[in-house]
């Protein structure tokens, strides 16, 4: 069984991100930490899981971004990943998740890849678009927001449990291959093994340059800011004391306490 | 225009008509025929209750689409823009709608934008913007070409009011899907267990989120909780997903969503998933160190600072005025 995952490295939210409104993204700077998308941790996760449970599978890890997006694909192989390939584009902007979707579909045709997982949505653009994207490029069968998997014993087909809204899970069975997205809390993402570790330091990942995509008409940025809704309300000033004070007698004011 | 709705047990929540006004206003004075495709595997009733917003329906039958089945919804959705060629697409923003859109613009080699919270026109262009990074910044994005798909964020528009102005229904057509069997098998659906959280009937919630920094900080908020007389204490998903609290705490569209009298959000940074299960809060007092968390914009009380400082400030201070 052969399962490809998706990685993309995005900046910690919780970073203090700034605007480049020329380049209509956010700033590049070294205040910024950049990790594995929450998502798809938890998708890498997945696939190291199903392979211990089969024995006989191997899981690739690929990541389609600029030069620091290789650290990405180090820590999944650390996880547990077999093999990290890199498809290298220049500095980071916003990126039409067609082009990457096309960039990934491309790379994983007539590999044979039994299952392809991505997160169920990218934390810095919020497209939710890649994973159905590559899905349709390949002609797969697509699940989304996958919160439980298991392999059918023949391996022929997968059955799924997908999140629906306010607590409600769809289930659905699909024929492999295919392509599931993950969602969290689906598992627990385990933290990498020394010999992991050690391997990532040693093994070479696969390159490939981009080249020229062709990817149809596609979305731009054309502007770039902090939501103007942002601060309708009272911000409490002072030091920590005063402002549990001021809070409590807020709070008493309006009969809540 | 073309909006897409896929139904559970063929039906589904009035607020989808909010779409229907989006695609007014997204038609403004031009004149543009809206069209209503609703999935499922009988929906003549809701069919119906959509035609009374004035837009020809099409009612989209086959047992295959009793529950959702995105794919092969897309697929006849791809023939409908081939016969119709909408210039827009336009779907509810849910994970399975994000499927759906891409799948139809993937097939038609045209540009899809997730999450569209709002819109301007701009010249002959129109700029749909939407969050990005967990709601901390705001972009506009112009598709180019002919045509685009869209998922619109639940709750950014209104369900138009049919008791102002007269509209006159519009016909609904029924239609079967002409392609193969369905790859997938959608077998049912299933309720997540409640539990026996009563978040619902609070006067107050206290919700912790990942700020909270270990299990052990929970103690903290409970401890909050405690200085109120019906209060309950609330999760993000990231608090769950951790194990730190049950399912039946999370507040957000995948979990419950509340209107308390108070909701204290201590370490949440606001992503929409989770204020899409708490803005009708009646008061928002929001806790956070980082200044720019999204969760601010729609707080009444903004609180900057660490918890772990705060809320033991707070749970002192209380005990002495008492
Ligand atoms: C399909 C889908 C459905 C989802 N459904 C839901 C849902 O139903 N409910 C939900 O909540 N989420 C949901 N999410 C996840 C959502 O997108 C966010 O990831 C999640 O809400 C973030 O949780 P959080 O705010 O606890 O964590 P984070 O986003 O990590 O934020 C932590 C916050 O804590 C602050 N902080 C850190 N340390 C401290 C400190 N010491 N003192 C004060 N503040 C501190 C940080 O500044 C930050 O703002 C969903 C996501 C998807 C894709």
């Amino acid at each position: 069984m052969k399962i490809l995952v998706c990685l993309k490295q995005v900046p910690d939210p919780e970073a203090n991100i700034e605007i480049d409104s020329t380049r209509g993204w956010i700033c590049e700077s070294d205040g910024i930490a950049y990790r594995m998308n929450l998502y798809d941790e938890y998708a890498l996760e997945e696939a190291v899981l199903i392979r211990e449970s089969l024995g006989d599978a191997s899981v690739d890890v690929i990541s389609v971004g600029s030069e620091r997006a290789a650290a990405v694909l180090k820590k999944g192989i650390e996880k547990g990943a077999t093999n990290g390939i890199h498809i290298i584009l220049d500095r980071d902007r916003y990126r039409s998740p067609g082009l990457i979707a096309r960039l990934i579909a491309d790379y994983a045709r007539d590999r044979g890849y039994d299952l392809i997982l991505a997160g169920v949505m990218a934390e810095d653009d919020m497209q939710c678009q890649v994973g159905p994207l590559i899905a349709s490029y390949l002609g797969l069968p697509c699940a989304v927001s996958v919160v439980r998997e298991k392999i059918g014993d023949n391996r022929s087909e997968i059955d799924v449990d997908c999140e629906l809204e306010g607590g409600v899970n769809e289930t659905l069975i699909l024929p492999l291959p295919c392509l599931l997205t993950i969602q969290s809390g689906i598992n627990r993402p385990r933290y990498p093994s020394l010999s992991n570790v050690l391997r990532a330091k040693e093994q070479a990942l696969t390159m490939l340059s981009a080249g020229t995509v062709l990817s149809g008409q596609v979305e731009t940025v054309v502007s770039i800011c902090y939501p103007e809704s942002a601060v309708k309300g009272t911000i409490i000033k002072g030091t920590p004391e005063q402002k549990a004070e001021k809070l409590l007698d807020i709070l008493h004011e309006k009969s809540l306490l | 225009m073309l909006i897409l709705i896929d139904t559970i047990n063929n039906t589904t929540a009035d607020s989808i008509f909010e779409l229907i006004s989006f695609a007014e206003m997204l038609a403004g004075t031009e004149q543009s025929r809206i069209r209503v495709i609703i999935a499922g595997e009988n929906v003549a009733d809701i069919s119906r209750k959509a035609a009374r917003f004035g837009h020809d329906v099409i009612a989209l039958e086959h047992p295959d689409l009793r529950f959702p089945n995105p794919d092969f919804f897309a697929d006849e959705a791809i023939r409908l823009v081939d016969e119709i060629k909408p210039r827009y697409v336009i779907i509810q923003h849910t994970m399975r709608g994000c499927q759906i859109a891409s799948r139809i613009s993937a097939a038609g080699g045209f540009p899809c934008i997730t999450g569209v919270e709002s819109f301007i026109h701009d010249g002959d262009s129109v700029v749909f913007c939407k969050s990005i990074i967990n709601g901390k910044i705001t972009v506009g994005l112009v598709p180019g070409g002919e045509r685009a798909a869209f998922t619109v964020l639940p709750g950014a528009f209104r369900v138009p009011d049919i008791t102002a102005g007269h509209r006159v229904p519009g016909q609904v057509l029924h239609r079967t899907p002409a392609g193969g069997p369905s790859h997938c098998r959608p077998l049912g659906i299933r309720e997540s267990a409640g539990g026996e959280v009563r978040l619902e009937e609070s006067d107050v919630i206290i919700a912790a989120g990942r700020g909270i920094g270990t299990k052990e900080n929970l103690d903290l908020i409970r401890a909050v909780a405690r200085l109120f007389p019906n209060a309950a204490v609330g999760a993000s998903r990231t608090v769950v997903d951790q194990k730190w609290l049950p399912y039946a705490h999370q507040i957000g569209v995948t979990g419950r969503t509340v209107a308390p009298k108070l909701y204290m959000a201590c370490g949440i940074s606001g992503a929409q998933q989770h204020i899409a299960g708490m803005k009708g809060s009646q008061t928002v007092v929001a806790v956070n160190k980082d200044p720019h968390a999204a969760i601010f914009s729609i707080a009444d009380y903004i609180i900057v600072e660490d918890l772990t400082v705060f809320l033991p400030l707070l749970i002192e201070k209380h005990a002495k005025k008492r």
